[in-house]
């Protein structure tokens, strides 16, 4: 006899959360979890609220409703005794200018119940970060190399990254993205990142959550919605975009030249092109266009 | 405590060129007695006093600036989050920025005092004693003075800076409440305040003072936690949650402020715990009733009380005695009582005249035209009523004054000769035109004596009648006549009986060396002087002329106490067998004429002692917390005013 599988629990999970700041609505009924040992992405355009997501999730900002929970518990009310286990790095370093890599590492290592100094002056050694510097003299790059070396060291449960590689040229992000996929595979520790760095999650998120306007547009894994998504080419006509195609739902429609595209969210394999009376190319999408179809200028397009 | 203490030296260590910034202001209170110029002798006292100042410049400057961004631009410039996002509880990062400023004001502070200090102590010795720990507890009690006086202001004004930092940094709307809920906390606590100034209550509106300090410091303390713990790293909602717990409960205060000025103001006398003092008036019921309140603080009311309606008028606060001690007066007639009160409103701060008239059950006190600058109210030296309550004299500023109340109209300004102006004089009116002046006068020579003059306002003229080359007790008792002065001499065990015009002595009486034995003038001229000794004890009852018309004998006591008088043949007497005023107190009243004399209770004492023969005070009597009416003539017991209520 065997017992049944339990599906491990959420290591994030947020229940209903609204935010507001006066009248403007940052966050509208955010439900989101993140399975243990899993990297999930949220991504959403600038202002779509995924900072003020991390916000709640960092215990930073106090939900209008609904709550987060990390490891179990209400950030909110166990900010201090969560974040034991939690490593992060912030939007925009924030670590007091004038203490230097090495006074940093001194004194978060004081505050967690683990912390590997070696790994953090290994980390930084590797990257040239020099540890007796003033951290407000640090290049935007080390900067944030030192702000993931300090997030790891503990060796966190969770890491919650929140745009970490924004501002940096590409080899710098590049190089931050490598550096977090060698730690992830050697720690399997989950990650929360947000990011307008497409590309890089496309290589190591499990899932991806799409804000905008505050809302929740998608939460699925990726492999899921890449199978999900397809753009539809066909010619241009009069009769605009064809039944066949419109009984799809498309997400997103537009013209380009003499042809229009649009962009499915549910495509059924047994779709029969050939019911559109012309002739449909059919491709999958990437990460980028996926979200482009979803939250860019061109959605709900008309032809 | 971990994170704490992590946050706490983070602070220390981050701003740590301030130390070494005071270190060098130290300094330079050992340089700055070398600058050209200055006396060899003066270099412990100018090092002394500029490290005192620079001390007090230092931790006050630090206070502000620490204050004003040790949270405040951390929140501005987004840097706080550091710490929320690390392990470290609200409090913690709170408690350990703060305390870590507050250390830092202290050790800079001590860094720039200290080279002084240690360099000579000479100037703070002659202050405030020796100040080297150790040395002398006088000097160790000044630098705890210090300590404390510091320990308090630092944190009061670090907090104060952080509120106001927070307040300006975050540039919302939120500002705007902050100045209108100030405005109205000002408001309402000074009003409270001035209304209890006003009516001369000073103890409490002192206690008000106080208790908006301790509140300020107590909810600026919260509001800053609380703004920290519930806000965290929003710099607009620390705003709105710095001002919420700020304001709400300071307005909770300034209205509580105001029903507690009305709960000190709606006085009466059942209101007293004890009574210090009892005043009569020659006729009529109203009494001067003085005491201290119950339940509100050292509150020490004085009322015009009527004993026979217990209609009570609240006078003022007698705990603050303001200079100079002037008390309220009543009319020989009894038809008008008048008193001094603290007038103030922004431009004005006098003592107003302001009178009861007597007569009628329901009076209220009306405010009289005559009015003194409270900042000239030192040169009032006393006022009196005329016997029907119409004329106020007043000496002020080498003139002896006389106004008509009801107009407010001088009618009578004269000059006072050089010899009559001293900081201690009298005045009283002998009738409705003619006013005595006793003046002690203090020679070149550095000799006292007392002159005295009468002022004839007819005539407008003011003449020297007399004086006595004795200092008289002014203060002391004055015969109702106004004829003769009693004046005791301790060291040879004798009572001269000064005539009141001419300072001339009429007649010397044989009494007691003991200085609590006190003498007291009777009616018809007569006066009754206690003398003894271990425990026999007698009053002499002497006749104008200095003849002895009676002796009352009086076994087993340890003293007596004469007066006051139910009427004109009859007076009563305290004894006590004890040492302690308390100590088997026993009141007799004794029959003048037939030489009798009858036990009337135990624990029963005069409360007006003075009071004229026949007048209410005079038959009133403190029996533990009570006060009686006793009239043993028409056998009349009652109790007037229970203070044991609660």
């Amino acid at each position: 006899m065997t017992s049944p599988t339990a599906s491990p629990a959420p290591l994030i999970q947020t229940e209903d959360v609204t935010v507001r700041y006066g009248r403007r609505t940052a966050l509208e009924g955010v439900s989101l979890s993140v399975p243990a040992g899993s990297v999930y992405a949220l991504l959403g355009r600038n202002g779509a609220g995924k900072s003020s997501l991390v916000r709640c999730l960092l215990g930073e900002q106090r939900p209008k409703t609904g709550r987060a929970l990390l490891l179990g518990k209400d950030i909110w009310k166990q900010r201090a005794s969560v974040l034991r286990e939690v490593g992060v790095v912030p939007e925009e370093p924030d670590a007091p200018p004038a203490m230097t890599a090495r006074q940093l590492a001194h004194f978060c290592s004081r505050l967690y119940p683990r912390w590997d100094a070696e790994g953090v002056s290994a980390r930084l050694r590797r990257f040239g970060v020099p540890e007796d510097v003033p951290f407000g003299r640090l290049s935007k790059g080390q900067k944030g190399q030192v702000a993931l070396a300090l997030a790891l060291a503990p060796s966190p449960r969770l890491l919650i990254l929140d745009d970490p590689t924004l501002g940096l040229d590409p080899l710098a992000r590049r190089t931050f993205f490598d550096e977090l996929i060698g730690d992830l595979a050697d720690r399997r520790t989950t990650v929360f990142m947000t990011t307008h760095d497409l590309t890089a999650v496309e290589g190591i998120a499990d899932r991806i959550g799409i804000l905008q306007d505050g809302r929740l547009l998608l939460d699925d894994e990726l492999e899921n919605l890449k199978r999900r998504f397809r753009r539809l080419s066909f010619p241009k006509t009069e009769a605009g975009v064809p039944a066949a195609v419109a009984a799809l739902a498309p997400v997103a429609v537009a013209a380009r030249g003499w042809s229009v595209e649009a962009v499915v969210s549910d495509y059924d394999e047994a779709w029969l092109p050939h019911e559109t009376g012309s002739r449909v190319e059919i491709s999958s999408l990437t990460l980028e266009e996926i979200f482009l179809a979803l939250v860019g200028e061109a959605k709900g397009g008309t032809v | 405590m971990r994170g704490f203490v992590a946050v706490l030296q983070r602070e220390v260590i981050e701003r740590r060129m301030l130390l070494l910034v005071a270190g060098l202001a130290g300094l330079i209170s050992l340089l700055v007695p070398y600058l050209p110029g200055t006396s060899p002798q003066a270099v412990e006292d100018i090092r002394g006093a500029t490290a005192l100042v620079l001390s007090f410049v230092v931790s006050v400057v630090l206070s502000v600036i620490l204050g004003g961004s040790v949270i405040s631009q951390d929140l501005a410039e987004r840097r706080l989050s550091f710490y929320f996002s690390r392990p470290v509880s609200g409090p913690a990062i709170w408690a350990g920025k703060m305390t870590g400023a507050v250390l830092l004001v202290f050790c800079s502070t001590a860094l720039v005092f200290l080279p002084a200090l240690l360099a000579g102590s000479r100037f703070y010795s002659s202050l405030f004693g020796n100040v080297v720990p150790g040395r002398d507890p006088a000097g160790s009690v000044f630098l705890i003075q210090l300590a404390v006086g510091l320990g308090l202001l630092v944190p009061f004004l670090l907090l104060a800076a952080h509120a106001v930092s927070v307040m300006l940094r975050a540039r919302s709307v939120w500002l705007l409440f902050d100045l209108i809920a100030l405005g109205t906390v000002a408001a309402l606590v000074q009003i409270a305040e001035g209304k209890l100034r006003f009516q001369g209550a000073l103890t409490p509106a002192f206690h008000i003072v106080e208790a908006v300090l301790v509140t300020t410091f107590l909810v600026l303390l919260a509001a800053s936690l609380v703004q920290v713990v519930r806000s965290r790293t929003d710099l607009r909602k620390s705003h709105r949650w710095l001002s919420v717990t700020l304001w709400s409960p300071l307005l909770v205060f300034g209205l509580a402020s105001q029903g507690y000025a009305h709960w000190v103001l709606d006085i009466s006398p059942e209101d007293l715990d004890e009574i210090s003092f009892v005043q009569s008036a020659p006729v009529g019921d109203w009494v001067l009733l003085g005491g201290k309140a119950k339940h509100r603080g050292e509150l020490r009311p004085m009322f015009l009380w009527n004993t026979s309606s217990g209609r009570s008028v609240f006078l003022r606060d007698t705990y603050h005695v303001l200079e100079p001690q002037i008390w309220p007066e009543i009319s020989a007639n009894g038809r008008r009582a008048a008193w001094l009160a603290l007038l103030q409103n922004r431009s004005i701060s006098q003592f107003e005249l302001r009178t009861l008239d007597l007569t009628q059950p329901n009076a209220v006190p009306v405010a009289t035209p005559i009015a003194f600058p409270s900042i000239e109210i030192g040169r009032l030296k006393d006022i009196a009523l005329s016997p029907d309550g119409s004329r106020l004299a007043s000496l002020e500023r080498a003139r002896l004054l006389v106004y008509e109340i009801s107009t407010g109209r001088p009618l009578v300004s004269l000059a006072l000769p050089p010899q009559a102006i001293s900081r201690n004089q009298r005045i009283q009116f002998l009738a409705p035109d003619l006013i005595r002046l006793y003046v002690l006068y203090l020679d070149s020579k550095g000799i006292t004596t007392t002159n005295i003059y009468e002022a004839n306002l007819k005539a407008r003229k003011l003449t020297q009648t007399g004086g006595s080359r004795r200092a008289l007790w002014l203060q002391g008792t004055v015969e109702e006549d106004h004829e003769r002065i009693p004046i005791r001499n301790l060291n040879r065990g004798l009572l001269n009986i000064l005539d009141g015009k001419t300072g001339e002595v009429l007649t010397t009486l044989p009494a007691s060396r003991l200085p609590w034995a006190m003498s007291a003038p009777l009616t018809r001229g007569r006066f009754a002087v206690p003398s003894g000794r271990k425990g026999s004890w007698d009053l002499n009852i002497f006749a104008q002329d200095g003849s002895e018309l009676r002796r009352f004998h009086f076994d087993g006591v340890h003293n007596l106490q004469a007066g006051p008088q139910p009427d004109p043949d009859h007076l009563f007497v305290v004894s006590w067998t004890g040492q302690e005023p308390e100590d088997g107190q026993r009141l007799w009243l004794l029959d003048l004429e037939s030489g009798s004399s009858k036990l009337l209770g135990e624990d029963l004492v005069p409360a007006a002692r003075s009071s004229s023969p026949g007048s209410p005070g005079s038959k009133l009597f403190r029996q533990g917390d009570q006060l009686v009416r006793l009239d043993p003539l028409r056998g009349e017991k009652r109790v007037v005013l229970d203070l044991g209520r609660d």
